[in-house]
C-alpha cells in the first residue's frame, strides 16, 4: 500500500525561549491500513507530531502531506474542512462537549460537514451499536464512565469514515480495564481497514495493538519498528521485522 | 494591602482591554452626568450674577400715553411699594431694514443707562449722545450681524431716518433676540422724530425689596390697573419670565441629559456586573489559590472590585472634566448674552460628588457579583478549575440544533447560557437603541414643531410689510403673482384677558388659518367669531377650559369669546391667544396683517417668487422662505441629543463586546474542540455573531418601543417647559421604517462590535487552547 501519511524533514519549533524544537527534522511515512504507535518520553514530541497529522498545528519547515494534502500550505478554512473528512481525533480527556448528549456529540462533525441528516444518523446509529454505547444515547457526558465517554469520542471521530483516525494517549485517562476495551476497539477497528495512529507513552499497549511503533526522543526519530503477531498469542508475541534508525 | 494592590495590578495588567472598556464606559457616562448637573446647578447662575448686578427689575409695566401722564406714571412706585423706580420711559417701535429682511424692536428714549433700576451695560461702544445715533442690544446686534459703527436705516417711516449704531448693551430685563422681542435706545431729544404716530407708551421698571414671587407680582399689577384709567396698563413682564426664557434651552437640555445620564450609567454598571461575574466564572481556580494562600474573603472582594475601580477612577476623572468643560460653551452662552465675562462656572462640590457618587456605583456594581468568589470555598474551586458549563440555553440549541446549521445553533444558545450576563447584555442594547430611537424622534419632534410655527410645508413664502405700506398694496401684489394659492394676513396685538393679570399676545388671522398646520391638542380650530383657541399655559393661568367664554378686551373694546380649543404655541411661554379676523375686527380697531404666509401652487417656485414680490417694495416687504428658518435652541437640543444618542451606543457596543470577549474566552476549550472536528473560522465567526446578534436583537427588539415610551414621557416634560401640552401631531413622529432601521442599525452595530473577539476566537489556535487546558 502507499503512504497515506508522509512527513518529509519536518521541523517543528514553538516560541518558548527554549533553543530545541518539539520536532526536529522527522522523516516518516504511515500507510495506509496501518496501525502505528508513536511512543516517547513526554516532550519528546509525539503530540506534535499528531497535532500535525490532523492538521491542528502547521510544520515550521518540511513537508506534512495526509491523504495527498499538504497540511502546511491549507488555509485555516480548508484545514477544518480536511479534518472533519479525513481525519478522527480522538483526545486523552474525551473533550466531549458538556452541553451536547452523547448522539449530538457524535453528530455534531457530520453536522459541520453538512451531511444528509438520514445518512449521518443511521452511522451514528451504526457507531453506537458498534461501539456497544447505544443505551447512553441521550445521556450527558458527565453522566458516562470514562470509558463510555472515551467510547463516543470513538464514534465522534469515526462518524465522518475518516482515512485516518488519531488517538492521543486514549488511555490516559481512564483505569486499566477500561483502558484495555478501549485499546481492543481500536484493534478492531484496525482490523476492520481502518488507519491508525496512536500516541502513547505506554510500551505494553502500544506493542499489545500496534503494528508498528515509532519511538521520539527529543523530537527526533530514534526507532521505527515494525511488530508481527504470531498466532498463537497475538497480544503476548511479537517479533521485530523492523529496522533501528540512528537517532 | 500590598498583597491587595500587587495583585490588583497584576489583573490589570493582564486584563488590559476589560479595563480599557470599563475606562471607556465610564468616562461616557460620568462625562455625560457631569454635563447634565453642572448645567442644571449653574443654569440660573449667569442670570442671577448679571440681575444683581444689573439692578434687574422685578417688575416692568408699560402704560398707554395717551391715558396716563408721564408724571402719573412715575407715581406709580409708591403705588405697588418698590423700593426703586426706573423710568417712566418713552417707549415705540423702530423697523430695521436688514438687507432684504425687516426686523422691529421696542424703541426707548433713555438719556443714561445707569440709574436705580435695570442698568445696561455698555459691552461695546458708548451710550448714544444725540440724534441719529442707536444703541441695540448684544443679541439683536449678533443675531442679526450688527456691529457698533454701522449704520442703520428705520423703514417703517417714510423718512427712513438714518441711525448709527454706537453701542451695544446687555439688558438684563430681556430675553434673547432668539426668544423675545428687543429694545433699541435713542435720547430723549432723539425720540420725537423717530416715534411712532399711534402706540405711544412710557415703560416704568420696578424693584421690590426681596425677591418678589408670582403671586406678589400679580398683585402689584393689579392695584397699577385698580388705581389707574382703564386698559392704561397695555402690557407687562416679570423677572420670572425672562429668566425662565435666558434659561429655557438649558433647562430642556438638562430634562433631556439627566434621563439619558441614567441610562448610561445604569448601561456602565450593568458592563461591570457583567465583567466581575465572567472574571469569577473564569477564574475559580484563581481564586481558590488566592484563598488558600491566605486572602480573606473581603480581600478577594476587594482585589476584584480595585479591578473594575482603578479604570473607573480614571474613567470618571476624565468624564467628570470632561462633563464640567462641555457644559461651558452652553453656559458662557448664557453669560455672553447677559453681556458677562466669560468665566469658567462650576462647582467643584458637585464634581467631587459626581466623581464619588460614580465610583460608588462602579463599587456596587463589582461588589455584588465579587461576593460570590468570596464565598467559594478554596479547594473545591481548586478542584473545579471554572465554574460549571453553562446550560441556561440548552433549550434553544435542542429546539435549534436539528434545524439550522450547527454553529447557528450553537451561537445562538450560547447568547442565553447565562442569563444573568445575557440579561445584562440585552439592557445595554436596549439601552442604546432606546435612546437612539429617542434621537430620532426628538430631531423630528423638533422639525415638526419649528414648521408649526414657520408653516414650512403649508406656506411657501412668509411676507412682512412694514405701517407705511399698505395691507391693499400687499394683496395687490400676491394677488397678482400667478402662483398664488393662498393668502393668510396675521396681525398681533395685546388683549386683556379676564381673569389674568398680564394683557395677552393675541393673533388674528384672516384667510383660512387653518390650512397654516397649527397643531391642535384637544377641540378644534376656531371657525366664526368670537372663538378662540389658545395654549395650555394661558388655559391654565387663567382657569379656562374649552366650552368656557370669557371677555377679551382691548382699547376700550370688550368681546366675549369661546374656547373651542387648545393649540400649541411657544411663544410668551403659552400666554398666547388666536382669533378669526372678524373676533380680531372687534377687539383691534382698523386692524390689517403685517404677515402673509402664501401659499404657492403646485409646480411654482417659491424662491424666484420671493425674489419677484420683494422687488415689488424692496424697503417696505421683507420676503422669506418658510423652510429657510433656523432656530438656534432647536439645533443645540438636535445636537445634544444626537450626542447623547452616540453615547449611548458606544456603550451599547461596548457591552455587546466585552460579553461576547468574556463568552469566547469562557468557551475557548469548547471551540477549540469543535474547530478540531472540523469548524472553520468562518463558522465559528457565525457561532460569535450568532450569540451576539441573539442579544442584540432581543435588545433592539425591547430597545425601539422603550426609546417611543421614554421619548413620550421627555416630550410631555420638554413642552411643559413650555407652557404646553403635547400635540399628537408630536407623538406619532416615527415611521415603522424607522422602527425597524434603528433596532436594526443596533444589530449591525453589535455584532460589529462582536467581529473583533469573534476574529480572536476564530484564529485561536487548537493546539495552544488545549494544551493549556
Amino acid at each position: 500500500m502507499g503512504a497515506l501519511i508522509e512527513l518529509d524533514d519536518v521541523t517543528r519549533a514553538y516560541d518558548t525561549g527554549t533553543a530545541r524544537a518539539a520536532l526536529t527534522n522527522l522523516r516518516l511515512q504511515i500507510e495506509e491500513g496501518d496501525f502505528a504507535a508513536v511512543m516517547g518520553p513526554s516532550g519528546s514530541g509525539k503530540s506534535t507530531l499528531l497535532n500535525l497529522v490532523a492538521g491542528l498545528d502547521r510544520p515550521t519547515s518540511g513537508r506534512v502531506v495526509v491523504d495527498g494534502c499538504e497540511v502546511g500550505r491549507m488555509s485555516e478554512s480548508a484545514l477544518a474542512r480536511f479534518r472533519r473528512r479525513r481525519v478522527g481525533f480522538v483526545f486523552q480527556f474525551f473533550n466531549l462537549l458538556p452541553s451536547l448528549t452523547v448522539l449530538e456529540n457524535i453528530l455534531l462533525p457530520a453536522q459541520l460537514a453538512w451531511s444528509r441528516p438520514a445518512a449521518a444518523a443511521a452511522r451514528a446509529r451504526e457507531l453506537l451499536e458498534r461501539l456497544g454505547i447505544q443505551e447512553v444515547a441521550a445521556r450527558y457526558p458527565a453522566r458516562l464512565s470514562g470509558g463510555q465517554q472515551q467510547r463516543v469520542a470513538i464514534a465522534r471521530a469515526l462518524i465522518n469514515t475518516p482515512r485516518v483516525l488519531l488517538a492521543d494517549e486514549p488511555t490516559g485517562a481512564l483505569d486499566s480495564s477500561a483502558g484495555a476495551e478501549v485499546m481492543r476497539l481500536l484493534q478492531d477497528l484496525h482490523g476492520e481497514g481502518q488507519t491508525v495512529v496512536l500516541v502513547t507513552h505506554d510500551a505494553k499497549l502500544a506493542t499489545r495493538h500496534a503494528r508498528r511503533v515509532i519511538s521520539l526522543l527529543d523530537g527526533r526519530l530514534l526507532d521505527d519498528t515494525r511488530l508481527a503477531v504470531t498466532t498463537a498469542d497475538p497480544q503476548d508475541l511479537v517479533r521485530v521485522t523492523g529496522r533501528e534508525v540512528a537517532g | 494591602m500590598r498583597a491587595l494592590l500587587t495583585k490588583a495590578l497584576a489583573d490589570l495588567r493582564r486584563r488590559r482591554l476589560q479595563s480599557a472598556v470599563v475606562l471607556v464606559i465610564v468616562f461616557l457616562a460620568s462625562g455625560t452626568a457631569t454635563l447634565a448637573l453642572t448645567l442644571m446647578a449653574q443654569n440660573s447662575s449667569p442670570y442671577d450674577r448679571a440681575f444683581q448686578t444689573q439692578h434687574g427689575a422685578h417688575l416692568i409695566v408699560w402704560f398707554d400715553a395717551t391715558l396716563v401722564t408721564r408724571q402719573q406714571a412715575a407715581a406709580t412706585g409708591s403705588l405697588v411699594g418698590a423700593s426703586a423706580v426706573g423710568g417712566p420711559w418713552s417707549q415705540s417701535n423702530i423697523t430695521y431694514g436688514l438687507g432684504t429682511a425687516k426686523q422691529s424692536t421696542n424703541l426707548l428714549a433713555r438719556d443714561d443707562p445707569g440709574g436705580p433700576v435695570s442698568q445696561l451695560r455698555v459691552v461695546a461702544g458708548r451710550w448714544a449722545s444725540g440724534p441719529g445715533e442707536i444703541v441695540l442690544t448684544r443679541s439683536f446686534a449678533d443675531a442679526y450681524g450688527l456691529r457698533v459703527g454701522d449704520t442703520v436705516r428705520d423703514v417703517a417711516l417714510a423718512a427712513r431716518p438714518r441711525l448709527r449704531v454706537v453701542g451695544e448693551v446687555v439688558d438684563i430685563d430681556e430675553g434673547t433676540a432668539e426668544l423675545t422681542s428687543q429694545t433699541s435706545w435713542v435720547t430723549e431729544d432723539a425720540f420725537p422724530r423717530l416715534a411712532m404716530a399711534t402706540g405711544l407708551a412710557y415703560q416704568v421698571e420696578y424693584r421690590f425689596p426681596g425677591t418678589p414671587d408670582a403671586a406678589e407680582l400679580s398683585r402689584a399689577i393689579d392695584r397699577l390697573k385698580a388705581s389707574l384709567p382703564p386698559t392704561a396698563v397695555t402690557g407687562s413682564l416679570t423677572y420670572l419670565t425672562v429668566r425662565t426664557v435666558f434659561g429655557i434651552t438649558n433647562a430642556i437640555l438638562t430634562n433631556v441629559l439627566l434621563a439619558f445620564s441614567v441610562f448610561a450609567l445604569g448601561a456602565s454598571a450593568a458592563i461591570v456586573v457583567n465583567l466581575i461575574a465572567g472574571i469569577v466564572l473564569a477564574g475559580y481556580r484563581e481564586i481558590g489559590i488566592m484563598k488558600a494562600v491566605g486572602y480573606t474573603p473581603a480581600q478577594v472582594v476587594a482585589v476584584l472590585d480595585l479591578e473594575m475601580l482603578a479604570p473607573a477612577a480614571a474613567g470618571a476623572l476624565l468624564g467628570v472634566a470632561g462633563g464640567t468643560l462641555l457644559s461651558q460653551p452652553l453656559l458662557e452662552q448664557s453669560a455672553h448674552a447677559l453681556g458677562l465675562p466669560p468665566e469658567v462656572s462650576y462647582s467643584p462640590v458637585l464634581d467631587l460628588a459626581a466623581l464619588a457618587a460614580i465610583l460608588a456605583l462602579v463599587a456596587v456594581a463589582a461588589t455584588l457579583p465579587a461576593l460570590r468568589a468570596g464565598r467559594l470555598h478554596p479547594v473545591r474551586a481548586i478542584a473545579v478549575g471554572a465554574a460549571p458549563a453553562a446550560s441556561g440555553g440548552l433549550w434553544l440549541r435542542r429546539v435549534l440544533g436539528g434545524r439550522a446549521p450547527r454553529p447557528l445553533a450553537f451561537g445562538l444558545g450560547e447568547a442565553f447560557a447565562r442569563p444573568l450576563r445575557g440579561t445584562l447584555t440585552v439592557l445595554a442594547v436596549l439601552l442604546g437603541v432606546a435612546t437612539v430611537t429617542f434621537a430620532v424622534g426628538s430631531h423630528a419632534s423638533l422639525d415638526r414643531s419649528l414648521a408649526s410655527f414657520t408653516h414650512a410645508g403649508r406656506a411657501q413664502v412668509q411676507v412682512t410689510r412694514q405701517p407705511a405700506y399698505p395691507d391693499e398694496s400687499v394683496t395687490a401684489t400676491l394677488d397678482a403673482q400667478p402662483e398664488t394659492a393662498r393668502v393668510v394676513g396675521i396681525d398681533g396685538t395685546t388683549v386683556t384677558v379676564s381673569g389674568l393679570a398680564d394683557p395677552v399676545t393675541t393673533f388674528g388671522y384672516r384667510g383660512d388659518s387653518s390650512s397654516l398646520g397649527f397643531f391642535i391638542i384637544s377641540g378644534r380650530w376656531f371657525q366664526g367669531p368670537n372663538e378662540a383657541v389658545a395654549p395650555r399655559a394661558l388655559l391654565r393661568d387663567a382657569h379656562l377650559a374649552i366650552g368656557d367664554t370669557f371677555l377679551a378686551s382691548n382699547a376700550g373694546r370688550s368681546v366675549r369669546v369661546r374656547i373651542v380649543g387648545e393649540t400649541y404655541d411657544i411663544r410668551n411661554l403659552g400666554h398666547t391667544l388666536h382669533v378669526d379676523w372678524s373676533t380680531y375686527e372687534q377687539l383691534q380697531p382698523d386692524p390689517a396683517p403685517t404677515t402673509y404666509f402664501v401659499t404657492l401652487g403646485p409646480g411654482a417656485d417659491a424662491a424666484a417668487y420671493a425674489r419677484r414680490v420683494a422687488a415689488t417694495e424692496p424697503d417696505f416687504l421683507d420676503v422669506q422662505l418658510t423652510n429657510a428658518q433656523t432656530f438656534t435652541p432647536v439645533q443645540i437640543i438636535d445636537a445634544v441629543t444626537l450626542t447623547l444618542a452616540v453615547v449611548l451606543a458606544l456603550i451599547a457596543a461596548a457591552g455587546v463586546f466585552n460579553t461576547v470577549l468574556l463568552t469566547t474566552r469562557e468557551q475557548a476549550r469548547d471551540t477549540a474542540i469543535l474547530k478540531a472536528l472540523g469548524m472553520t473560522p468562518a463558522q465559528v465567526l457565525t457561532m460569535v455573531l450568532a450569540s451576539a446578534g441573539a442579544l442584540a436583537g432581543l435588545g433592539g427588539l425591547l430597545g425601539a418601543p422603550a426609546g417611543v415610551a421614554v421619548y413620550h414621557v421627555l416630550t410631555a416634560l420638554l413642552q411643559d417647559a413650555t407652557g404646553n401640552d403635547v400635540p399628537p401631531q408630536t407623538l406619532d413622529v416615527f415611521t415603522p421604517l424607522q422602527l425597524v432601521a434603528v433596532p436594526v442599525a443596533g444589530l449591525v452595530v453589535a455584532m460589529a462590535a462582536a467581529a473583533l473577539p469573534g476574529q480572536w476566537s476564530a484564529r485561536t489556535s487548537v493546539v495552544q487552547v488545549l494544551h493549556a487546558e
